[in-house]
């Protein structure tokens, strides 16, 4: 096995409080690994320091053997990290289209010169980026609706063209925040078999989700936070069992009775 | 016939002239909004680029497309070095750091002799034709067009629309902000030169904070979701008062009217058309 992502003690604090403390866990090449946790517990902070959006004040963030800890988010993207946003965080007036190639910002390396005199090797690359993003929007389903207004599309879609131009960027990881939240059971279903597909591609994808089942029925392996710090890591099935996760979640009172009943 | 065309060209040449160069002052302002930025200093940056400019022909005896470019430099490298400590920040510092630009260097200009302080500067050649304005405009629009048409242009609308999404996308915003301010320095630069060489004459009191919005204004009429807007802006905003001579005396009021009413009734701009970022 090899570690794509691992954190080391890694901690934000926004003035007095530690909204992730000292958290380590390690992200396995081609795995699923969720971060589940009661709002509040510093999951999208966590996000935040992975993609470079926040820096930790404390601890070491390592990608692929390389210290990314005060990394700039735009050089993470370089080196292949790439996220979606738990609020939707499409270009809204652009076009379907163009958001994914705006995705594909790492790859295009055309330079400016070549851009203004439209020699053949610059419209060559924007004709490449073109198809490459029409075959990307194939994937997640909305490839028909290339040229529509980024706004203009329903929210399930808004989420489809999220990941399509997270995945435009070729990540290494893929880091989704809530991809299912607000989605119908349809959608949610859609979603899955698409992480399925990308997971089989060899994709790694660090997943932050409320939606259990979806999170169960996908996830390798499994963070638990609460408060800020980790409380369990593991497979789901061990997960599902861990009376402190439980107890998060539901409350000392609730695990202590489903214990005395034998539930857990 | 010809000598009527002649004498309507004659009475207009300096509105004529003065449409062009507002135009291209215009586009200097898009480098920057089109970021999502705001800049109050593009009167300065065109100051520096106009003293300059005559400094090179008046004072130096050398050609004209020496003081164009010399024009473009110098402005560039101050707004590097205005840029440095506010671009990394996001919000109103830009603009905050352009306006006090604009007062330091009106200050520096009344007090120094060299350039006839208060007095002005007068006696700078009449270089600047129709040619040479309206070729370097056409010239700026056309790389702006072309420019915006790809991934470039894709990464400035993200910027505008959403700084940390453009960030994870792999945009380097802050380069981009910093290539975006000193481009809109020296195309002010050189809108300046353009304007000292054609009317001879320069004056502190023209580069205060009055023509910053002014220039702003431009941009803010014809909106930035495509490089015509500011154009367009440039080119109604100049021409108007001068048609309309009884508002002459309140252009600032007319051109302050004009910023409130089209951000309330047109947000995007008089031409709220995006051009495509598909090249």
């Amino acid at each position: 096995m090899t570690i794509l992502l691992q954190a080391e003690g890694i901690g934000k604090k926004f003035g007095a409080l530690a909204a992730v403390d000292g958290v380590s866990f390690a992200v396995e090449e081609g795995h699923v690994h969720s971060v589940i946790g009661p709002n509040g517990a510093g999951k999208t902070t966590l996000f935040n320091m992975i993609s470079g959006l926040i820096h930790a004040n404390s601890g070491t963030l390592t990608f692929g053997g390389q210290t990314i800890t005060t990394m700039p988010a735009y050089q993470r993207a370089n080196i292949g990290i790439s996220r979606t946003f738990q609020n939707i965080r499409i270009f809204a007036d652009m076009s379907v289209l163009e958001n994914v190639m705006t995705g594909m910002t790492p790859h295009l390396t055309q330079p400016v010169w070549s851009i203004l005199f439209r020699l053949p090797a610059a419209r060559r690359e924007e004709r490449e980026a073109q198809a490459e993003a029409q075959r990307l929007l194939d994937k997640v389903g909305i490839g028909h609706l290339a040229g529509t207004r980024a706004a203009d599309l329903a929210y399930g879609d808004q989420r489809r063209l999220e990941i399509a131009r997270a995945l435009a960027a070729k990540p290494k990881l893929l880091l989704l925040d809530e991809p299912a939240a607000g989605m119908n059971p349809t959608e949610t279903t859609g979603l899955l078999s698409l992480l399925k597909d990308l997971r089989g591609g060899g994709l790694t994808i660090l997943l932050v989700e409320h939606d259990m089942g979806f999170v169960m029925g996908i996830s390798d392996r499994l963070t638990v936070l609460n408060f800020g710090r980790v409380i369990a890591g593991g497979k789901p099935e061990d997960i599902r069992r861990d009376p402190k996760v439980i107890e998060a979640y539901l409350g000392a009172k609730v695990a202590a009775k489903l214990a005395a009943e034998g539930e857990i | 016939m010809l000598a009527t065309i002649n004498d309507l060209f004659w009475s207009y040449k300096d509105l004529f002239y003065g449409l062009g160069v507002n135009a291209i002052l215009a586009l200097s302002m898009y480098a920057v909004v089109a970021l999502g930025q705001l800049s109050l200093g593009q009167a300065a940056f065109m100051g520096v680029g106009a003293y300059v400019g005559a400094i090179v022909t008046v004072k130096l005896g050398l050609p004209f497309g020496i003081a164009l470019l010399a024009s473009m430099i110098a402005p560039a490298i101050v707004a590097a070095i205005v840029g440095i400590p506010t671009l990394r920040l996001s919000g109103v510092y830009l603009a905050i750091a352009t306006i006090g630009l604009g007062e330091v260097l009106r200050v520096i200009y009344l007090n120094t002799d060299y350039v006839g302080g208060a007095l002005g500067f007068s006696g700078i050649p009449q270089k600047a034709d129709g040619w040479t304005i309206y070729g370097l405009l056409i010239l700026i629009l056309v790389a702006f067009l072309i420019i915006m048409r790809s991934r470039i242009g894709r990464a400035c609308e993200a910027i505008r629309e959403d700084e940390d999404a453009a960030r994870v996308m792999g945009v380097n915003v802050t380069a981009y902000k910093m290539v975006g301010l000193i481009l809109s320095a020296a195309l002010a630069g050189l809108g300046g030169a353009l304007n000292a060489h054609f009317s001879s004459f320069i004056s502190p009191a023209e580069f205060g904070f009055e023509n910053a919005v002014a220039i702003l204004s431009y941009a803010v009429l014809g909106g930035v979701t495509t490089p015509f807007g500011p154009v367009v802006g440039a080119f109604l905003l100049t021409a108007l008062p001068e048609l309309l001579r009884e508002l002459h005396g309140l252009r600032g009021v007319f051109n302050g009217l004009i910023i409130v009413l089209v951000m309330i009734f047109l947000p995007k701009g008089l031409l709220g058309f995006r051009t495509k970022r598909v090249g």
